[in-house]
């Protein structure tokens, strides 16, 4: 593997560049960040050396404060301030979905739905996103980092200062994970990889053995559950399932309903809500404890839990038929979340499934340190382990009479490409509408939009003449496009999903300009990306790979890429040529070696093929 | 809208795995595949073009990588689903399968009109009737992936190389229906639970 990992020379890091590889765990109510210090994989801890950052953005007038309420004082009262909590949640939703969560999850603050995309809470500065509210946690932990780190602010503004794998709920579907993207682009980080949270805790939790290990994920805000194969140093995950909203707050939630419910005098309040989630905590350790001088006792918590508890072994069973197996192949199931801790959670696990529940690793930490594990793997050639991932959900198409035609089913090893063909349904159909759908259900109605595109100036042929091929890419981050071509005329229409929700590609330099902290190179390179850069690179890399694969090429190919090498490198030294002439140089380039390009990569797949090592 | 559509690519499924060139792997005989094998295979050319393993390459190389990484899990997937490997392999050896919706197989017509009824029955949250359905189509589909391995071995053994059409798309059709039918069982335990 490592031979394969080519750093080109135009990007490889300058030795006086401090780069800072990342991982992390931004979850619904504790965030984490992790680094290599002292050659330790190690989480940041803040100045009091705490290493969980409340996932929780306070603003008032002038200030943005991420982290644990340090608004005591009842003077503070009279600031102007609003707290947000749990914006996890709420990110890559719609107006309509968030409205809808809303009734089932109370918050405190309020929100703005006049965008119908993008709802936006109300704060003493003004309307905001989740995701510029997310992003400030991931500020506040980049933060971290250049505490950590002591970076200067010259590198601060480097465009990949900060390369950074971030962390997701297994079963956040395209519109989060987008979402997700944005925030961490808009808090200067540069996203290496999004990788699924029980995945990430796999890597990172330590077990020797080869088989199969189920993840149990039981966050703050979420659950999720994989299965996954480890064979040395291969991670397969065969199956993932879960729930975006089942978590610990849920329980929480269900002890105060219990509460209420059994002590009529009391009034619902988040200071209520607050207490019996220190009673529930303390429950895990001890029998009982008072609340408003009320005796609760671990039964107590059990009776108003088991629902949230049953719904998660539920969660198991699926994950275990999608894939397949049954408990007795299973090699262990691993813990991972804090709602874990809880002894209720552990036996009820034990009872389910014959297996004790492997504890050994800290399972608030775990998740950002695999995500560390992970952007250590991606930057550097000394960690060799492979994470082969799948999609959560099954992507599909509306067809006739509403119905939606799964092309990628849930499960699928990404990345992956998938085509079909289709054709028109009426002679000299012009435009042909496609509906791209995530989740299970047969019905358009029961899944969730990610986009609608059209094909036009189709030409005109008979009905069931014309064929459409559609082509659904999802990538390594679990993101996806498709893209549509009329075979006859080869005319193309492509896209990268604009989700049905969250921000526009416009909403979102928007943002990128505003924010004071992004790199600033790297806005530069966004906005107005200079041709000539994007030039020096390509003849850099085209230089590179005919040094090496010269071989793969014919006579003419060899010519021509060589000729278009001589003139793009004279266009390189020609200061006269404005940008779109460049521009045109570099789509030639590029044109004339992707062939080279693929046949390298062909030629690296089936040496490996080949070859006599057996993974 | 949909007439009709096909996949695409599955002839490359077998070139990106050199299943051709290299016939001694026999990973393809028949119905049956050698699953171990074909995943060894998988791994070991995903480990070379996964586009973690170029993040810090040119944009170029890992758009490549990319493509390269998501062809290779396609051809695995189609080289991994019985129904589809069949049908490439049919297709290879010459079999026409066009020819099957023009021939009607009355008995293949009736057991499906059972197996419909017989699904239509099941109310909705009766996990064992869905449990004994998946059973039974269990059964067709192994019987019918072992005559298919039969059909293969006769053209190994026998003077005529040449395979059965008619008995060939007679188990291939059931092999569909199956894969059809199995789809729509584990999507409802999928919605109960």
């Amino acid at each position: 593997m490592a031979l394969m990992q080519i750093a080109e020379p135009g990007q490889s890091p300058q030795p006086h560049d401090k780069q800072l590889v990342l991982g992390i765990d931004l979850g619904t109510t504790h965030s984490l960040i992790a680094a290599v210090k002292n050659g330790q994989p190690t989480i940041l801890a803040d100045q009091h050396n705490h290493a969980l950052l409340e996932s929780r953005v306070i603003y008032s007038k002038n200030t943005v404060e991420v982290g644990a309420s340090s608004r005591s004082e009842q003077q503070c009262e009279e600031l102007e301030y609003v707290e947000i909590t749990s914006i996890k949640r709420f990110i890559g939703r719609s107006s309509a979905e968030v409205l809808e969560l809303l009734s089932q999850y109370p918050v405190s603050y309020t929100w703005d739905f006049s965008d119908p995309k993008l709802p936006k809470v109300k704060t003493p500065q003004g309307l905001k996103s989740a995701v510029e509210i997310s992003s400030h946690i991931l500020l506040a932990l980049r933060q971290r980092a250049i505490d950590h780190f002591n970076i200067d602010d010259v590198n601060i503004n480097k465009s990949k200062a900060f390369q950074t794998v971030i962390t997701v709920p297994a079963y956040f579907d395209d519109a989060q994970r987008q979402a997700t993207y944005s925030a961490a682009k808009i808090a200067g980080l540069h996203v290496l990889r999004l990788i699924n949270e029980p995945t990430a805790a796999m890597l990172a939790f330590g077990v020797v053995n080869n088989g199969q290990y189920v993840i149990y994920d039981f966050g703050g805000g979420t659950f999720d559950a994989s299965l996954v194969s480890k064979s040395d140093d291969i991670y397969e995950v065969t199956a993932t399932t879960g729930n975006t909203f089942l978590g610990g707050d849920d329980i929480d939630e269900a002890f105060t309903q219990w509460f209420l419910a059994r002590y009529l005098d009391t009034q619902y309040s988040s200071h209520l809500r607050y207490l019996i989630r220190e009673a529930k905590q303390s429950l895990s350790v001890s029998d009982e404890t008072l609340v408003l001088d009320k005796l609760l006792t671990k039964e107590n918590l059990q009776q108003a839990a088991e629902p949230i508890v049953r719904k998660t072994l539920d969660c198991l069973e699926r994950l275990l038929r999608d894939a397949q197996q049954s408990w007795s192949n299973i090699q262990g199931i691993l813990m991972v979340g804090g709602s874990t801790r809880s002894p209720m959670v552990i036996d009820a696990i034990s009872q389910a499934t014959n297996h004790v529940p492997k504890q050994e690793a800290n399972p608030d930490e775990v998740v950002a340190l695999g995500a560390l594990a992970q952007a250590r793997k991606m930057t550097s050639s000394d960690v060799e382990h492979l994470l082969l991932d799948v999609c959560p959900l099954s992507l599909g198409l509306e067809t006739m009479g509403g119905l939606v035609e799964k092309i990628i089913p849930r499960n699928t090893p990404i990345p992956i490409t998938r085509e079909q063909i289709f054709t028109t349904q009426k002679n000299h159909q012009s435009a042909l509408l496609i509906h791209v759908l995530q989740g299970e259900r047969e019905r358009v109605t029961d899944c969730r939009s990610l986009a609608r595109f059209e094909l036009r100036d189709l030409p005109p042929l008979a009905a069931g003449v014309a064929r459409i091929q559609v082509q659904f890419t999802m990538d390594a981050d679990g993101l996806l496009s498709v893209q549509a071509k009329e075979l006859s005329t080869q005319k193309q229409t492509s896209i990268k999903i604009q989700p049905s929700q969250g921000l526009t590609e416009d909403q979102l330099l928007t943002l990128l300009k505003e924010s004071q902290t992004y790199g600033q190179e790297d806005v530069m390179s966004r906005m107005h990306m200079t041709s000539k850069v994007e030039l020096a690179r390509l003849i850099e890399a085209c230089d590179f790979a005919l040094a090496e694969d010269k071989c793969l090429l014919d006579e003419p190919e060899l010519a021509s890429i060589e000729e278009v090498l001589m003139l793009a490198k004279q266009s390189l030294a020609d200061d006269a040529l404005n940008r779109q002439q460049l521009d045109t140089i570099v789509a030639q380039l590029k044109a004339s070696s992707e062939p080279l390009a693929e046949r390298r990569m062909n030629n690296a797949i089936q040496k490996a093929l080949t070859g006599t090592s057996i993974y | 809208m949909w007439l009709w559509r096909e996949f695409y690519g599955l002839k490359s499924a077998f070139e990106q795995f050199n299943l051709q060139s290299a016939p001694s792997l026999q990973l393809i005989s028949g119905g049956s595949l050698n699953t171990l094998q074909l995943k060894a295979l998988y791994l070991r050319a995903q480990a070379a073009c996964h586009p973690d393993n170029f993040a810090l390459s040119h944009q170029q190389q890992k758009d490549s990588a990319a493509r390269a990484s998501a062809r290779l899990t396609q051809a695995y997937k189609l080289l991994s689903d019985d129904l589809e490997r069949v049908r490439l392999w049919l297709d290879l050896s010459g079999v026409d399968l066009e020819q099957r919706t023009t021939v009607p197989d009355m008995a293949l017509f009736e057991l499906q009109m059972e197996l419909n009824e017989l699904l239509g029955q099941v109310k909705l949250g009766d996990l064992k009737a869905l449990s004994l359905m998946e059973q039974k189509l269990e059964q067709i589909k192994s019987q019918s992936m072992l005559e298919l391995d039969q059909l293969y071995t006769l053209t190994q053994t026998s003077e005529n190389k040449s395979l059965d059409q008619k008995a060939c798309l007679q188990w291939f059709g059931r092999l569909a229906m199956v894969s059809r039918l199995t789809a729509q069982v584990q999507n409802r335990h999928y919605l109960i639970s």
